[in-house]
């Protein structure tokens, strides 16, 4: 086959936890930047990939102070300083009244901070055709090797995914 | 997991046996298929006749509507003594039926209640569409939506500026109903766009490949993009739990903050939110029951989710008339005599007819669900649904017309009858709801394919 201008292999299997063996052994054997596609969340698949914890709390973290901050400001900023009015005897800065809205404004910049960000993890909208099989969105779990920055050469990346007794094994000719 | 063993008293093993969320053996590929059916074939005559129906009521209310922007609010029921009337009855109603989708969809995901897969989409899908049902009333209330945004949110003006009240609970309303629908939206977006991308590749036609494909985003499901969608996806669903709460417990501010009898009470917050929760499951059950049916979809909206719905709705249907029983008595032994004259006008007065409608609907009728039978029971559960939401909507009306119908002084008493644009208005909006319902059904998968399949029985062991 003509490994040199292909930039990577997948193996197709057809079961949760053959995919899951895939991986496991894949990262045992110390292949670099694999990824496995799979067509819903497979429980403990971020251990058999070996990923780090997600970092897309930080953003609701920050979001949220943010969204606090700003309501706090908003609220304080308009009621008692820029033009304070006298409501129904109530004091200018109205703690208790002012809860709401604080806690509206947390979660609505809280929780688009978080959507926001985890787009922009996964590097979405992303318009590259995607070089798979479709039925990765289907019912096929599929385990990616690129070539480049591996220990061993193509073809044995390619003969390493033949072992695993996949449902079939092929190039990639485009770049994932 | 889905067999425990426990020991029995007797010290036998008993094997409690689950049946499974997905019936009928389904493979992945095979619920992918089932699914995308009614998205990728042409729509039965049915759904035909539906939307026909519905789309003729949503535009009879759109065109009350834009009488009543033409002529002014004088053409509604709404008088000096009853400045409410079914604006904010429906506004309340509305809001109150999206609270299902997102407590199905949220609070039953950090529960980990598996069985919310199979409903959770559409059940999300009613929220948006009532939320924005909702909405379409306290803009047209102000009288004039034009300049409404001006009214209603924080607008840097020319008039000093002139700020909007932060102590009014009306504002509170607007930042969080806004939130609400925010937050909703993006969480059930987000929720789709690894189904989105399973139609985009499923797509044939180049023009379905490439709007699909834009909705998904060029979604892969590399293990990379899931870990952070779930980690997202759960934080949103954390994010929108105290977020459904906080929801309707200040649409409760909109009354308990005011100082009339029958609505300046502490029970408001806790009572509207399990009223919402109420109203909300049962009108998830009357359009799953018809959606199942239309869009072959038994094996995944199976009766096992139908029967949890009902004893949730059983369940907030005691708690409901817990709260009425409890506003009669704190009204009693208040020793308050406009607050105890409320309560007794409610039950026994003018409007006591909606008043028991509201009771036999809410508290009496959702009894039947006692029964395993009745439970299981699809046309029962059906009657029973609509029942709930004619006694949720008759709540609200008792809530807003009799605090405000015989108010402290009586020469200005007055009752209160919605006129013909008041029910083109509500109708429609009923109309604009099942119109938005339908197309959902026919454009967007129903069900969350990638959630279904993750909680499924199948061959292979998970190891989990």
């Amino acid at each position: 086959m003509a490994t040199n201008s292909a930039h990577g292999a997948v193996a197709y299997f057809t079961t949760t936890s053959e995919i899951l063996k895939a991986a496991t052994t894949a990262r045992e054997k110390g292949f670099k930047n694999f990824e496995t596609y799979t067509p819903f969340p497979v429980h403990g698949m971020e251990l058999a990939v070996g990923l780090k914890q997600s970092i897309v709390p930080w953003a609701t973290l920050v979001c949220g102070f943010t969204g606090f901050a700003l309501a706090l400001h908003l609220q304080i900023w308009t009621s008692a300083f820029d033009w304070p009015i006298n409501v129904g005897g109530k004091p200018m800065i109205s703690g208790p009244a002012f809860i709401p809205i604080l806690f509206e404004l947390t979660v609505l910049l809280g929780g688009l901070g978080t959507a926001a960000f985890m787009f922009f993890l996964n590097g979405l909208p992303n318009a590259k055709p995607n070089p798979f099989d479709p039925r990765i969105s289907d019912d096929r779990f599929a385990l990616y090797i690129p070539f480049e920055g591996q220990k061993i050469s193509s073809s044995e990346v390619e003969s390493f995914l033949n072992s695993l007794s996949a449902e079939k094994v092929s190039l990639v000719m485009e770049p994932v | 997991m889905t067999s425990t063993t426990v020991s029995h008293a007797s010290g036998e093993a008993v094997d409690l046996e689950r049946e499974d969320l997905v019936t009928g053996h389904k493979t992945y590929a095979q619920i992918t298929n089932d699914i995308c059916a009614p998205l990728e074939s042409f729509p039965t005559k049915t759904w035909y006749k539906a939307i026909t129906i519905s789309a003729l009521v949503m535009i009879l209310g759109f065109a009350a509507l834009g009488v009543t922007v033409y002529t002014g609010l004088g053409l509604w029921g709404i008088q000096n003594t009853n400045a409410w009337g079914t604006d904010i009855i429906n506004f309340v109603f509305w809001i109150g039926i999206g609270h299902a989708g997102t407590l199905i969809s949220a609070v039953l995901y950090l529960f980990r209640q598996n069985w919310r897969t199979g409903i959770n989409r559409a059940a999300e899908a009613m929220t948006i569409f009532a939320v924005i049902c909702a909405l379409i009333y306290p803009l047209m209330h102000t009288g004039r939506p034009w300049i409404a945004a001006y009214w209603l949110l924080p607008y840097p003006n020319n008039m000093g500026p002139l700020w909007v009240n932060f102590r009014s609970p009306l504002l509170w309303d607007v930042f969080a109903v806004s939130t609400y629908f925010t937050i909703s939206l993006v969480f059930w977006y987000i929720g789709m766009i690894p189904d989105l991308a399973t139609v985009r590749d499923r797509a044939v036609h180049p023009v379905r490949k490439f709007v699909y494909g834009l909705l998904s985003l060029g979604w892969k499901g590399a293990s990379r993009h899931w870990w952070n969608y779930e980690k997202a996806y759960g934080i949103l669903a954390g994010l929108s739990a105290p977020l459904v709460l906080s929801v309707h417990t200040i649409v409760s501010f909109d009354f308990a903050v005011s100082l009339l009898p029958g609505r300046h009470t502490t029970i408001f917050p806790p009572y509207f939110v399990i009223g919402a929760i109420f109203s909300g499951f049962a009108m998830v059950v009357t359009l799953m029951v018809i959606a199942r049916e239309v869009f072959k979809l038994k094996n995944y909206i199976t009766l096992n989710h139908l029967e949890a719905m009902n004893k949730i709705t059983m369940c907030t249907g005691m708690l409901v008339g817990l709260a009425y029983a409890t506003e009669f008595f704190i009204a009693w032994y208040s020793g308050n005599p406009y607050e105890r004259y409320v309560f007794l006008n409610r039950a026994l007065g003018p409007y006591a007819w909606a008043y028991w409608t509201m009771i036999s609907c809410n508290s009496i009728i959702p009894q039947i669900f006692w029964f395993k039978r009745f439970r299981r029971n699809v046309p029962m559960m059906f009657i029973v649904s609509v029942f709930v939401n004619i006694g949720m909507w008759f709540e609200r009306f008792v809530i807003v017309v009799t605090s405000l119908h015989r108010d402290f002084l009586p020469s200005s008493w007055d009752m209160y009858t919605p006129s013909l644009t008041d029910w083109c208005i509500t109708f429609g909006s009923f109309g604009l709801f099942f119109t938005l319902f339908l197309l959902f059904c026919r454009f967007l998968p129903v069900v969350a394919i990638a959630e279904v399949k993750s909680v499924m029985k199948t061959g292979d062991s998970h190891g989990h």
